[in-house]
């Protein structure tokens, strides 16, 4: 949610179809360490290679050397050989870094002047864009729980609405909740207070 | 016993056996003949999968992305990175 320094880069919100007096004051993302699990994941897998390449070593080449009936040693090329199909095992690794990465990105709060714009991204090619207005929230519910969500300052953010599908807004893992809930109530408290405005003085 | 009319000269192809054919997949003389053309297949199909997937990614971040200076900043890396993994990967081919 590093709304300022997101904001200076002039980021182009015409995909959101935003009204002419509307703009993005804020971004909701999920926290981080949603993403290092994926990427802790896949830096393990980056040594299982070499793993692997010990185990062939050990078992396998000792077991064909056995049953050739001579001594077998891997030729000269060998490293090489390991070398390209390392580097085929590591652009598959960071292909899969950046697909999921494109997942996390762009699973996102958008919250303007006027209403919440939540995408919600769940397979690269499944996404979900839905609208609330805030002056159909009824409650917005954080949840902090536990000692690394109290810590990493994420936790779980819920809107609830008036609409008679009882549609709420949730997103899981939330960088610092509260200041999104703030946000949303300042927002919620302006349209309301417009509202009455209008009201007062159309009477 | 008769003596076979065919060449005795010993086969490129590997014995198909599983210690024999892991021995000769690693035998000079299979390598030299099959193993460049093999590799550079392999190489060009996971190319080809990686311009889709690449493709695909790039669409995304150029249709939902909004222009963000993150994406920005991914789509430079991505490539960059990946360009100098498919360098190192060619070369290993060149060289075996």
């Amino acid at each position: 949610m590093n709304q300022h320094s997101f904001l200076s880069s002039s980021p182009d919100y015409s995909a959101l179809h935003l009204e002419t007096d509307e703009h993005v004051i804020l971004e909701v993302r999920k926290h981080w360490i949603v993403f290092a699990g994926h990427a802790a994941g896949l830096l393990l897998a980056a040594f299982f290679p070499f793993i692997v390449m010990v185990l062939f070593r050990l078992v396998i080449l000792n077991h064909v050397s056995v049953l050739v009936h001579g001594s077998f040693s891997l030729p000269d090329f060998a490293p090489t050989l390991f070398t390209f199909f390392y580097t085929l095992w590591i652009l598959f690794l960071w292909i899969s870094f950046f697909v999921g990465w494109t997942k996390y990105y762009l699973d996102v709060w958008y919250v303007t002047e006027k209403r919440i714009i939540a995408v919600e991204q769940k397979r690269i090619f499944d996404r979900e864009i839905s609208n609330i207005r805030f002056d159909r929230i009824q409650d917005v519910t954080v949840e902090v729980d536990g000692f690394i969500p109290t810590f990493l300052d994420f936790g779980n953010i819920k809107v609830q609405t008036a609409s008679e599908d009882d549609l709420d807004f949730i997103m899981n893992i939330v960088r610092h909740p509260d200041e999104v809930r703030r946000v949303i109530f300042s927002q919620h408290n302006e349209i309301g207070d417009g509202k009455q405005g209008v009201g007062q003085g159309s009477v | 016993m008769q003596p076979s009319q065919f060449p005795t000269t010993p086969s490129l192809l590997p014995n198909l056996n599983p210690p024999h054919f892991i021995a000769s997949f690693f035998s000079a003389s299979f390598f030299s003949v099959w193993g460049k053309p093999t590799l550079f297949i392999i190489l060009g199909i996971f190319f080809i999968l990686y311009c889709i997937v690449s493709s695909v990614l790039v669409y995304h971040w150029k249709a939902y992305g909004m222009g963000s200076r993150g994406v920005f900043v991914a789509e430079v890396l991505f490539f960059t990175v990946s360009l100098f993994f498919f360098c190192i990967a060619g070369v290993a081919v060149f060289f075996i």
